[in-house]
C-alpha cells in the first residue's frame, strides 16, 4: 500500500510497523490515520502535529520530546465521560482503530492570568501564601482555572481491574539485552522468572539497533530469546507491564496494561477477535505483586536533553527518540536535522537520518576535536561536524526553523566567540544518559554521582537486588549482554538453582559502516558533560531554558532558588517544582541538580539527587482498587436466617462487619411503629431475635475456670456446672473493655460470649494472655461464633412457644433456673438453650449448629404463630435493654469508664488471690474521683421529646460559652412500654444528682430539659427475668 | 458434570454440610496421637501446613497443636463423645461444624483464582498435593489444601460463605467459571 499522503513524515519503508493495517483515530477532534505497530506519539509525528499541548505555566506550544516513559509534553487523555483515561504519554499508547485522544494542557496560565504569568517567579506559590495577606485568594481562582493536565472521568469506571499475587525466584525487570540475557540464564537454571517489560514487545534497545547479532538483525536475536523464555515452563513473560514500585522485603509491583491497547470498552460486549475490541469481562489492567526472592534490574536509561534558550520549541527531540521513530515506525518529521551532542552515541541520530534520506545541517559537538569510529562514520556519509560548538538558542514560533549555534570554551562553559545561525527544521540533541536507578533507589539505594558515566549510579543495593546493563551506567552491548547473563545466573544461584549450567554463549556482535565494518560495535569516545548551554545573555536575561518541560521549570528559576538562599536539593525541588510533574523530572532531574550545584558552588556528587518514590509511571487508581470495589469492597457477614429477614424486608444495621436486622417495618408503618409494636410484643407476648452474631469462644482445659477469674472482674471459680454468669473484661488501666455471659458447660469447659464487635478482639486479647504471660495455664481458647445460630425468644410467652418444640429439657423455673444452661433438642436439632436475658424478660437463647438455623428459626416462628410470635430488631433490642438500664460496651462507654462509673461495682470480686486484668489500676486516684462521669437515667420533662444521642447536658439553660459540660447523653429512646421517652447518659457525679434538672441543649438553640433518675426504668426488682 | 462445567477452565462448587471437629492437644504426648488415631482412624499430620485422609476423615494441621477433623455431617458427635473418652490430660475438642462452609475449587486455572485472592505462594512445588494453609482470602480467612489435579478444598467461615462465592465468580470470571450447587454424598 502507498504511503498515505495524509502522513506527510512517514517514510516508504522501514519501521516495525504494518503499513497494509491502517488505523483512524482522532486528536483533538482532528481525524488523523496511523498504522498498526504505531504509538500515538509516532503517528502523530507521521501525520505532522508539531504541536501536541501546551505548557503548564507559560502556555508555549510543546512537541513531542521522548518516545517512552520519559516524555514530558504529550501527556493525553483518552476517550470521554466514564471511561476516559487521563495523564497518559501519548509515547507509551499504542494506536488502535478508533482511537481518541485529547492533548491535557488548557492553554497554561497565560492563557487565564494574561501577560502576568510570565511573571510567575519560582516559589510563587509560596510567596503569595505569605504576603500580603489576601493575595493568594486573588491567585488561587485564577490559578485553579488553569492548573492540571486534563479532566477527570464524570462516572464510575465502566472497566474492572484486578490483582495477581505472584511469588519467583527472579524478578527481572526490563528486558532489553541485559534483562533478556538475564532471564535466559535464570530461567536456563530452572528458576521461577518473572520477565517485565513496559513495552509491547521485549528487546529494548535491540529492536531498532543497527548491530548484528549472530549474522542476524539484533531484533531476530531477541525474538529468539523470547521463544526460548516462552517454552521453558517457570518463566512468566509480561509484556506492557511497568515494575513502577520497589518496597521492602523484595516486594515490587507491576502494572499490566492487558486491553488498553485494543480499545476503551465503554460497554458490556464480547471479544472480537476480527476488530480486536477487548472482551468486557477481562481485566483491563492487572496489579502483580510480587514477592522476588533475588530481583534484577535491568531498567535501562533515559536519555538527558540539552538545557539552551528555547529548548522546547516544537522540534526539539531527544537523538535517541529521533532514531526510535526512524527506525522503530519509519517516521522521519522534518526535513533539515541539526544534531547538537557531547557524545559519539548521539551521531546515530544523525546517521539514521541520513539513511532515511534526509538533509543534515551539520552535527555540532561540544568536544573540541572528536574522533569517534561513529564521528568518522557521519563524515564519510557526508555530514559536517562541527567541533567545539554547542547550540545556544533554537529560533522559531510553533516550530523549529534554525538555531544559534556558537563556539565554547574547553569546559564549555563559557562563549568563545559570536555566534551563527543554522538553517534547520528538527534539532535533536544528547546530553548523555541518566540510568534508570529509580527502582534501585525506591529499594533503599543511594545513588552516588560518577563523574566518568557523568550520572547518577545505583549505589549498594540495600536488598536482593543487582543492576546491569544502562542501569548500572554499561553501555555497550556486549557488556550489558554478558553483565545480564551473570546476573541472571548469579541470582538463580541465590534463589534456588543453577549449579553446574554451561555458560551464557554471547552472541557475535557485528557493525557495517559506509567507513568501516568491525566485528564489534563502534568503540566511543569519552563524553563531555553538558547541563546548560551559555548564552550571550545571563541565565536570568536570556530566553527561558528549560530544564522540566512539563512544568516550565527554567535555569532561571533554579538559579532564583539558590539566591534565595535554598541549598538542599529536596527544598528547591519544592520551591521550584523541578520534577513534580506527573514525569517526576525523568529528564529534567540531573541538569537541574547540575545546574543547582554550579549555582551553590560545590559538585554535583554533594548536591545529590531528589529521592524516587513509586509510581515509576502513573498508575490508575482502578489497578490499585481492584476487585475491591461496590460488593466486594468489605466482606458482609450473614447469619444462617439472612435469606429469612432479607424476604421480610428488614431494615439492616451494620455491626461490624454484620448484616444484622435493625426492625421490620409492616407496609406502611414508620421506623418509630415498627419498633414500638416489636418492643410491645416482647413486652407482653413474645418475640423472637437473631442473635447469632454475638462473639462465642469456647474454653477447654484443666486451669478454664483460672484464667477465666484472671480475665474477668467477677469470681468464675466457683461458678456451678449448667450455671451462667455477667462478666467485665478491662483493659490494664481498669477500663471496660467488654462484657458478656459465660457458661459453665463441663468440668472443664466453658462458653464465653462476647459483644458483637468486639469478638476478634476479646478472642486476640485472651490468647495474648495465654499466650504470652501465662503459659504455665493450661487451657486452649476455640472460637465458635461461626458455629452456632442464635435465636433468642424473649417476652411473658417465651417458654409457652419453646415447651412446643424443645425435646430433653425441663423448662420449668425450678428446673431451669434464671442464668442456667441446658442442652436438648429444639425441632429436632440438638441445641444449648441459655436462660439468659438482654430484654429484662423471660429469655431463652436457643443455639444449634449454623447449618440448621433457619430450620429451627422457622420451628419456632410456627411454635410461637398462636402467640403471635413477632421477629425484633437491634433497634428494639437496644430499646428494651434501655428500659433495664442495661449498658452496650462502646455505645453507653467510650474506653474510659470503670466498672463503678457504669454503677457495675457489683461485678467486681476485689481481694481475688491472683487479681484479675485492671484489679490495680481501680485504685488510681483519678478513679476514685467523686466528680467522675457516671451512668444515670435522664426522664425528660417532656415525656414526648427524645433527646438526641450524643447531646450535652447542662446545668442551666442560662448558657454563656465557655458552658461547664455536665454530661452527655449516651443511649435515648422512646418506650413504648412506658409511653414515654428515656435516656441513658453519663453524668459527672451523677450518682449523687438524683432527682436534679438538667438540661440538654439541641442545635436550633432550644433544650430539653430531664430529670436525673436511677438508669433502670422497667422492672426494678428484676422479676420478670426469672419468671 | 455439566457441560458448560467441561468447557470452563474453573469449577467451584458449594458442597454439603461437613461435620468438623477442632482438636487441640500436645502433639509429643503420645496418648494424645494414640487416641486421636483410635477415634478418627488417622494420625495427627506433625509436618506444618499438611493433610492426611483416611476412610471418610480428613486431618488438617492448623497449628503446632491444633487440627482439623472433617468429615461426613452426621457422625462428628459419636467421634466427639469418642475422643473425649480416649483422650486424657490436657486438651481439646471443638465440634465447630457449623462454623466451616466447604467449597471445591478445580481447574487448570484454580490457582490463578487463589493467586488473586491470596498473597500465599500457591505454586505446587512448595503447596503440593497433600498441602494445606490458613491464609488470607479476599478480606476473609479460608483454609485452603491441595488435592492432585488442580484440585482445591476452601473451608471458610460459614458467614463469609456468600462473599468468598461473589469473590470467586468475579475473580474467576476471565477464565470461565462454572458453579455447581451443593453435592449430596
Amino acid at each position: 500500500m502507498a504511503v498515505s499522503p495524509s502522513q506527510p513524515w512517514r517514510l516508504a519503508v522501514g519501521g516495525r510497523i504494518d503499513r497494509t493495517k491502517p488505523l483512524r483515530f482522532t486528536f483533538d477532534g482532528r481525524s488523523l490515520q496511523g498504522f498498526a505497530g504505531d504509538t500515538l506519539a509516532s503517528a502523530l509525528l507521521a501525520n505532522g502535529v508539531d504541536v501536541v499541548g501546551r505548557s503548564f505555566k507559560y502556555g508555549r506550544p510543546r512537541g513531542i520530546v521522548g518516545q517512552g516513559a520519559e516524555e514530558p509534553n504529550a501527556i493525553v487523555r483518552l476517550g470521554t465521560g466514564a471511561a476516559s483515561v487521563p495523564n497518559l504519554r501519548a509515547t507509551q499508547v499504542q494506536l488502535y482503530e478508533g482511537l481518541a485522544a485529547h492533548s491535557n494542557a488548557k492553554g497554561g496560565f497565560k492563557r487565564y492570568a494574561g501577560a502576568a504569568a510570565g511573571l510567575l517567579p519560582a516559589g510563587f506559590y509560596y510567596k503569595t501564601f505569605m504576603a500580603p495577606k489576601g493575595l493568594w485568594m486573588f491567585w488561587e481562582r485564577r490559578l485553579r482555572h488553569a492548573a492540571g493536565f486534563g479532566e477527570a472521568p464524570d462516572g464510575p469506571d465502566p472497566d474492572c481491574y484486578d490483582k495477581l499475587n505472584q511469588h519467583c525466584d527472579v524478578l527481572v525487570a526490563g528486558g532489553g539485552p541485559a534483562g533478556l540475557a538475564a532471564a535466559l540464564t535464570a530461567g536456563r537454571a530452572g528458576a521461577r522468572v518473572i520477565l517485565a517489560d513496559e513495552r509491547a514487545e521485549f528487546g529494548g534497545s535491540l529492536l531498532a539497533s543497527k548491530l548484528r547479532l549472530n549474522g542476524g538483525a539484533a531484533a531476530d536475536w531477541a525474538a529468539q530469546a523470547v521463544a526460548e523464555l516462552g517454552a521453558l515452563g517457570e518463566v512468566t513473560l509480561l509484556r506492557r507491564s511497568t515494575v513502577f514500585g520497589y518496597y521492602d522485603h523484595n516486594f515490587l509491583t507491576i502494572l499490566e496494561r492487558r486491553t488498553d491497547h485494543l480499545g476503551l470498552v465503554a460497554a458490556p460486549q464480547e471479544g472480537d477477535p476480527a476488530t480486536g475490541a477487548a472482551p468486557m469481562k477481562k481485566a483491563r489492567q492487572r496489579l502483580h505483586r510480587v514477592r522476588a526472592k533475588q530481583v534484577v534490574l535491568a531498567t535501562g536509561a533515559l536519555e538527558r536533553p540539552l538545557v539552551f534558550a528555547n529548548n522546547d520549541l516544537p522540534g526539539v527531540m531527544l537523538a535517541s527518540a529521533l532514531s526510535t521513530y526512524v527506525n522503530g515506525y519509519g517516521v522521519a518529521p522534518g526535513r533539515r536535522l541539526l544534531l547538537c551532542t557531547a557524545n559519539d552515541h548521539a551521531y546515530h541520530a544523525a546517521l539514521d537520518w541520513r539513511r532515511a534520506g534526509r538533509e543534515v545541517a551539520a552535527v555540532v559537538d561540544v568536544r573540541p576535536n572528536p574522533q569517534g569510529a561513529l564521528v568518522k562514520e557521519a563524515l564519510a556519509s557526508g555530514i559536517e561536524v562541527i567541533g567545539g560548538h554547542g547550540l545556544i538558542e533554537a529560533l522559531g514560533g510553533r516550530r523549529v526553523q534554525g538555531a544559534l549555534i556558537a563556539p565554547l570554551d574547553a569546559a564549555g562553559l563559557r562563549l568563545a566567540g559570536p555566534g551563527q545561525r543554522m538553517d534547520c527544521d528538527l534539532i535533536a540533541c544528547s546530553g548523555g544518559w541518566s540510568p534508570a536507578i529509580h527502582l534501585s533507589s525506591q529499594a533503599g539505594a543511594k545513588p552516588h554521582w560518577s563523574p566518568d558515566a557523568s550520572a547518577f549510579l545505583p549505589g549498594t543495593p540495600r536488598q536482593a537486588n543487582r543492576s546491569v546493563g544502562a542501569a548500572a551506567g554499561t553501555w555497550a552491548l556486549a557488556d550489558c549482554l554478558r553483565d545480564g547473563a551473570q546476573a541472571g545466573a548469579e541470582a538463580a544461584a541465590l534463589a534456588c538453582c543453577g549449579d553446574g549450567l554451561p555458560p551464557f554463549q554471547e552472541p557475535r556482535i557485528a557493525w557495517r559502516g559506509t567507513a568501516s565494518a568491525l566485528a564489534n560495535e563502534p568503540p566511543e569516545e569519552p563524553q563531555q558533560a553538558l547541563f546548560l548551554a551559555p548564552h550571550p545573555k545571563p541565565v536570568s536575561r536570556a530566553p527561558k531554558q528549560f530544564v522540566d518541560l512539563q512544568l516550565d521549570v527554567t535555569a532561571a528559576d533554579i538559579e532564583l532558588a539558590a539566591r534565595e538562599g535554598y541549598e538542599s536539593v529536596e527544598h528547591v525541588k519544592r520551591y521550584t517544582a523541578l520534577g513534580f510533574g506527573t514525569d517526576q523530572g525523568k529528564l529534567g532531574n540531573v541538569n537541574g541538580v547540575a545546574i543547582l550545584a554550579r549555582a551553590l558552588g560545590q559538585d554535583i556528587g554533594a548536591t545529590g539527587t531528589t529521592v524516587f518514590r513509586p509510581p515509576y509511571t502513573p498508575v490508575t487508581f482502578g489497578a490499585i482498587a481492584g476487585r475491591e470495589q461496590g460488593e466486594l469492597l468489605d466482606p458482609e457477614r450473614r447469619t444462617a436466617m439472612h435469606g429469612w429477614h432479607e424476604a421480610q424486608g428488614a431494615a439492616w444495621e451494620n455491626v461490624g462487619r454484620w448484616k444484622r436486622p435493625w426492625h421490620y417495618p409492616k407496609p406502611g408503618e414508620t421506623m418509630r411503629q415498627a419498633v414500638d409494636r416489636e418492643c410491645l410484643a416482647v413486652r407482653n407476648g413474645v418475640g423472637i431475635l437473631d442473635a447469632s452474631t454475638l462473639g462465642k469462644i469456647d474454653i477447654q482445659g484443666p486451669d478454664a475456670a483460672v484464667f477465666l477469674d484472671r480475665i474477668y472482674t467477677g469470681g468464675f471459680l466457683k461458678l456451678g456446672l449448667g450455671r451462667c454468669r455477667y462478666g467485665l473484661m478491662l483493659k490494664e488501666n481498669g477500663t471496660i473493655f467488654d462484657d458478656g455471659v459465660t457458661a459453665r458447660l463441663a468440668e472443664r469447659r466453658y462458653l464465653l460470649h462476647t459483644t458483637t464487635g468486639n469478638a476478634e478482639a476479646v478472642f486476640a486479647w485472651l490468647e495474648l494472655w495465654r499466650q504470652t504471660e501465662w503459659p504455665e495455664l493450661q487451657v486452649y481458647c476455640t472460637s465458635v461464633t461461626d458455629h452456632w445460630a442464635t435465636a433468642a425468644l424473649a417476652g411473658p410467652r417465651a417458654r409457652a412457644v419453646l415447651q412446643k418444640v424443645c425435646r430433653g429439657i425441663d423448662l420449668s423455673a425450678t428446673a431451669f433456673p434464671f442464668m442456667a444452661v441446658r442442652c436438648g433438642q429444639v425441632a429436632g436439632v440438638p441445641a444449648r438453650v441459655l436462660r439468659i436475658s438482654f430484654s429484662g424478660e423471660l429469655s431463652f437463647e436457643v443455639n444449634v449448629p449454623a447449618h440448621q438455623g433457619q430450620r429451627v428459626w422457622d420451628a419456632l416462628l410456627e411454635a410461637g404463630a398462636e402467640c403471635g410470635i413477632t421477629p425484633y430488631g437491634t433497634e428494639a433490642m437496644h430499646v428494651l435493654r434501655a428500659e433495664k438500664g442495661f449498658i452496650i460496651v462502646g455505645q453507653d462507654t467510650d474506653g474510659s469508664m470503670t466498672p463503678d462509673d457504669m454503677g457495675l461495682g457489683w461485678a467486681v470480686r476485689p481481694n481475688k488471690v491472683f487479681g484479675f486484668l485492671g484489679d490495680r489500676s481501680l485504685s488510681l486516684a483519678d478513679h476514685q474521683r467523686e466528680d467522675r462521669l457516671q451512668l444515670v437515667g435522664l426522664k425528660p420533662l417532656d415525656a414526648r421529646s427524645v433527646i438526641p444521642e450524643g447531646a450535652q447536658i447542662l446545668s442551666t439553660t442560662d448558657v454563656r460559652p465557655p458552658a461547664a459540660m455536665q454530661g452527655h447523653v449516651t443511649s435515648s429512646y422512646f418506650s413504648a412500654v412506658l409511653n414515654r421517652s428515656i435516656a441513658l447518659a453519663m453524668l459527672k457525679g451523677g450518682r449523687r444528682r438524683m432527682g436534679e434538672t438538667v438540661h440538654c441543649p439541641l442545635t436550633g438553640g432550644q433544650f430539653i430539659a430531664a430529670q436525673v433518675v436511677n438508669p433502670v426504668f422497667y422492672d426494678p426488682d428484676g422479676e420478670r427475668q426469672r419468671a | 458434570m455439566s457441560e458448560q462445567a467441561n468447557a470452563a477452565a474453573v469449577t467451584f462448587r458449594r458442597e454439603a454440610t461437613k461435620g468438623c471437629l477442632n482438636l487441640r492437644g500436645d502433639p509429643a504426648d503420645a496418648g494424645f496421637q494414640q487416641g486421636v488415631a483410635a477415634a478418627l482412624g488417622l494420625n495427627p499430620p506433625l509436618p506444618p501446613c499438611t493433610f492426611h485422609q483416611a476412610g471418610d476423615a480428613t486431618l488438617y494441621w492448623l497449628a503446632p497443636d491444633e487440627w482439623l477433623a472433617m468429615m461426613p455431617d452426621g457422625v462428628q458427635s459419636e467421634r466427639e463423645e469418642e475422643l473425649r473418652r480416649v483422650l486424657h490430660g490436657h486438651f481439646s475438642v471443638v465440634d465447630v461444624s457449623g462454623a466451616y462452609q466447604l467449597f471445591r475449587l478445580a481447574g487448570p486455572d484454580a490457582q490463578k483464582v487463589l493467586q488473586k485472592s491470596s498473597p500465599y505462594d500457591f505454586h505446587p512445588h512448595p503447596f503440593a498435593p497433600g498441602s494445606c494453609v490458613q491464609t488470607v482470602f479476599g478480606k476473609t480467612t479460608a483454609l485452603v489444601a491441595r488435592h492432585p489435579s488442580d484440585v482445591f478444598d476452601l473451608l471458610v467461615r460459614t458467614s463469609y460463605a456468600d462473599y468468598v462465592h461473589r469473590w470467586v465468580a468475579a475473580a474467576a470470571e476471565e477464565y470461565g467459571l462454572a458453579t455447581e450447587a451443593a453435592s449430596h454424598p
